[in-house]
C-alpha cells in the first residue's frame, strides 16, 4: 500500500476541502481517466483496491498511473475511550481529493475495456466519478 | 485547415468577477487578445460567445484559425490558452493572439494513430502510444490539424520515432526527432507474487472488515447487557 517515506507532522489538522481541483484535472499520461466529481478523503486502502481491481479487469497488457497520493495521516482515537486525554494515534493515511481530479489513468487498452475496468475501480472508491477520455479533436 | 472561423466580439465594458459571471450567464465568455500585432497595444478584454468558440475547439482544434470582429474592426488570431471549468468543462476564458500570415509560427498539434499493428494481431503485443502530440513550424495556415501516424507495418519490439513521420508540405518538426512516438510491446505479465499480493490486500481487508463487524456485535451486545444490568 502507499504510504509516505517521512512525514514532517504526525497529526496534521484535518483542514477543508472547499473548492475544485486546481490542478491535475486533465488525463495526461493515458488515453483515459478516472475523474472525481466530489471532495473526499481517499486512504491507502481504497486507492490499492482500484488498482487491483482495475489491473484484474484488464489482465495483460495497459498500463495503469495513479495519480494521487495518500501524503496526509489521519488520527483516531481507540474504541470506548473517554473524550480528552489529547489527540488519537496515526491510523491512516489519506489522499485529498477535489472535484475534476484524474485519479487514475489508463492506456494501452480498447475504450470499452478501459470503461469497464475504471467502473471496477470507481466502486472501490467513496466518492460519484466519472470516465474521461484525452481531449482531443473529434470527428 | 478549415476556413477562419468567424468571431463576432464585443469589447467588454465591465470588469471584474461579477461582471465576467453575467457574461457568462449571457452566452458569452471573457476573453482577451494580445501580443505582437494586437494594434491596441497591451490586451483588448473581449467578449466572444461560447458555443461558437467551444465548437470551434472541439471540431477544428486548438489551432483552428479565427477573424476576430470588434465594432469595424477585423484581425486575424488564435487561441493560446484556454481555460475551462474542470468538472462541468465549460469554458471559463480564452487567450488570443495575433496572427501574422506570412510568419512561420511554432504550435503543438495532435498525433494519431491509424491502422492496426502486425505486432498486436499476430504477436499480441501491446500497442503504446508515447506521444500524443508534436511541435511543428508552419505558416498559419497551413498548420495541420492532426498527424496521422501509421502503425500498420510495427512488429513486436518495434517503436516509430517522431523523425519518420510524414509531415504534410511547408511544416517541420521542432519536437526531438528521436523522440519514440508509437511502440509495440510484450504485454506485461501478472506475476504471481503480484497475484498473491493482491490476494494479501484483500484478505486483510476483508479481515479486517470481517473483525469490525464481529467489534460491532460485541459491542453491541456488551451494551445491551449493560442496560439490562443497569
Amino acid at each position: 500500500m502507499l504510504v509516505p517515506k517521512k512525514l514532517k507532522y504526525r497529526k496534521p489538522h484535518r483542514g477543508r476541502m472547499r473548492g475544485q481541483a486546481r490542478g491535475g484535472t486533465e488525463v495526461q499520461f493515458g488515453e483515459y481517466g478516472l475523474q472525481a466529481l466530489e471532495p473526499a478523503w481517499i486512504t491507502n486502502r481504497q486507492i490499492e483496491a482500484a488498482r487491483i481491481a482495475m489491473t484484474r479487469k484488464i489482465k495483460r497488457g495497459g498500463k495503469v498511473w495513479i495519480n494521487i497520493f495518500p501524503h496526509k495521516p489521519v488520527t483516531k482515537k481507540p474504541a470506548e475511550t473517554r473524550m480528552g486525554s489529547g489527540k488519537g494515534s496515526p491510523e491512516d493515511y489519506v489522499a485529498v481529493v477535489k472535484p475534476g481530479r484524474v485519479m487514475f489513468e489508463m492506456s494501452g487498452v480498447d475504450e470499452e475495456l478501459a470503461r469497464e475496468a475504471m467502473n471496477l475501480a470507481a466502486q472501490k472508491l467513496p466518492i460519484k466519478s466519472r470516465f474521461v477520455a484525452r481531449g482531443g479533436v473529434q470527428q | 485547415m478549415a476556413d477562419n472561423v468567424d468571431l463576432q466580439a464585443r469589447a467588454r465594458e465591465g470588469r471584474g468577477k461579477n461582471d465576467a459571471r453575467r457574461l457568462r450567464a449571457s452566452g458569452f465568455i471573457p476573453a482577451v487578445l494580445y501580443g505582437e500585432g494586437n494594434e491596441a497595444g497591451g490586451g483588448t478584454t473581449l467578449a466572444v460567445p461560447d458555443k461558437a468558440v467551444d465548437y470551434t475547439l472541439t471540431h477544428f482544434g486548438d489551432n483552428a484559425l479565427y477573424n476576430i470582429s470588434v465594432g469595424s474592426d477585423t484581425s486575424t488570431a488564435r487561441v493560446v490558452d484556454v481555460q475551462r471549468d474542470p468538472v462541468s468543462g465549460r469554458l471559463v476564458h480564452v487567450d488570443f493572439i495575433p496572427v501574422n500570415m506570412t510568419q512561420r509560427i511554432e504550435v503543438t498539434v495532435p498525433l494519431r494513430v491509424e491502422g492496426e499493428a502486425p505486432g498486436v494481431e499476430q504477436d499480441g503485443g501491446v500497442l503504446q502510444q508515447v506521444a500524443y502530440e508534436l511541435q511543428v513550424e508552419s505558416l498559419p495556415g497551413n498548420i495541420p490539424q492532426e498527424i496521422t501516424v501509421n502503425v500498420s507495418n510495427l512488429q513486436m519490439g518495434d517503436n516509430l520515432s517522431l523523425g519518420g513521420l510524414t509531415l504534410p508540405e511547408g511544416v517541420s518538426l521542432i519536437s526531438e526527432p528521436e523522440e519514440v512516438a508509437v511502440t509495440v510491446v510484450a504485454p506485461t505479465e501478472i506475476t504471481e507474487e503480484e497475484i498473491e499480493a493482491a490476494g494479501i490486500v484483500e484478505e486483510e481487508g476483508e479481515e479486517a472488515a470481517s473483525e469490525d463487524v464481529e467489534e460491532g456485535e460485541e459491542d453491541a451486545a456488551e451494551q445491551s447487557s449493560e442496560e439490562e444490568n443497569g
